[in-house]
């Protein structure tokens, strides 16, 4: 009742303001000022610099074979918990942020 | 956004901002037009800051009440007495003013952050999420805000006979 009561009085005294030369006002002095430029969208350069890095210590730090060790002795993970070394679990860390980081990108992306 | 774009904005947006913003300033008609330059101005100038998280409307409103909150500490800070008189003085002068003088009586009751919650859900008919953006302020407190006002207003209105039901 309370906020019918309130919403009813604003309603009421809703003015219809009249324009009154204030866009004419308004785009005469925006004349006078710097004009916008599109924003420039620089994460595809900002995504390629990193992933060209990304790639570049993967290859300078022998990271495919460790890749592939880690890959093979994956499935001893299930059978004995002690198997997982440091490298499978870096391995794994590295690829899970690696699919959240492209899935981000991908998803942010097709929103813009 | 290009000029154009922006053109189109103003159009749609300068008469619920200046309308906000007169109600925001009880009344001083001069006072609001300038914030709402002010403001139109400010958003031109920074266009390509506008991400499109919120629409175009809640960007705008953000930056007029930001420079709301501007002018208002700016007068405090020169003359913290005269400038509630210089308002009122202003709002009474106006002849827009008399019209809505029940309003502008109503909205004094209120402080700003109050009067800001109510105008904007009631009159300018903001979601509290495009209410807690505007004002940076969590919803929760937009709510408490808006309840406070909502009391206020009502109270008043109880004592000039203008409750219904």
């Amino acid at each position: 009742m309370k906020e019918d009561n309130v919403k009813a009085f604003l309603n009421s005294h809703k003015e219809t303001l009249p324009e009154n030369g204030f866009n004419a006002r308004l785009f005469n002095t925006l004349n006078y000022l710097p004009q916008p430029f599109p924003a420039k969208n620089r994460s595809p350069l900002i995504v390629g610099i990193f992933t060209g890095i990304g790639c570049l210590l993967f290859v300078l730090l022998g990271g495919y074979s460790v890749l592939l060790n880690g890959l093979s002795t994956m499935d001893r993970i299930f059978i004995d918990v002690h198997a997982i070394t440091p490298d499978i679990l870096t391995t794994c860390i590295m690829l899970a942020l690696a699919f959240v980081a492209l899935i981000r990108f991908a998803v942010r992306s097709y929103h813009c | 956004m290009n000029r154009k774009e922006f053109e189109l904005q103003v159009q749609i947006n300068q008469e619920p901002l200046r309308r906000f913003l007169r109600n925001l300033c009880r009344g001083d008609a001069a006072l609001a037009d300038d914030i709402a330059q002010e403001a139109f101005i400010k958003a031109f100038l920074h266009l390509e800051t506008f991400g499109g998280r919120s629409t175009f409307s809640t960007w705008l409103f953000r930056i007029a009440y930001n420079c709301f909150c501007d002018t208002k500490k700016a007068a405090e800070r020169y003359s913290p007495v005269e400038v509630e008189s210089l308002i009122v003085t202003a709002s009474e002068k106006s002849d827009q003013a008399f019209d809505h003088q029940a309003l502008y009586l109503a909205l004094d009751k209120l402080n700003t952050k109050e009067r800001t919650a109510i105008l904007l859900f009631y009159m300018e008919e903001k979601s509290l999420k495009e209410i807690a953006v505007i004002t940076r302020m969590p919803v929760n407190t937009v709510k408490a805000h808006l309840s406070r006002g909502r009391l206020h207003v009502s109270e008043h209105l109880k004592v000039i006979g203008h409750e219904r039901g």
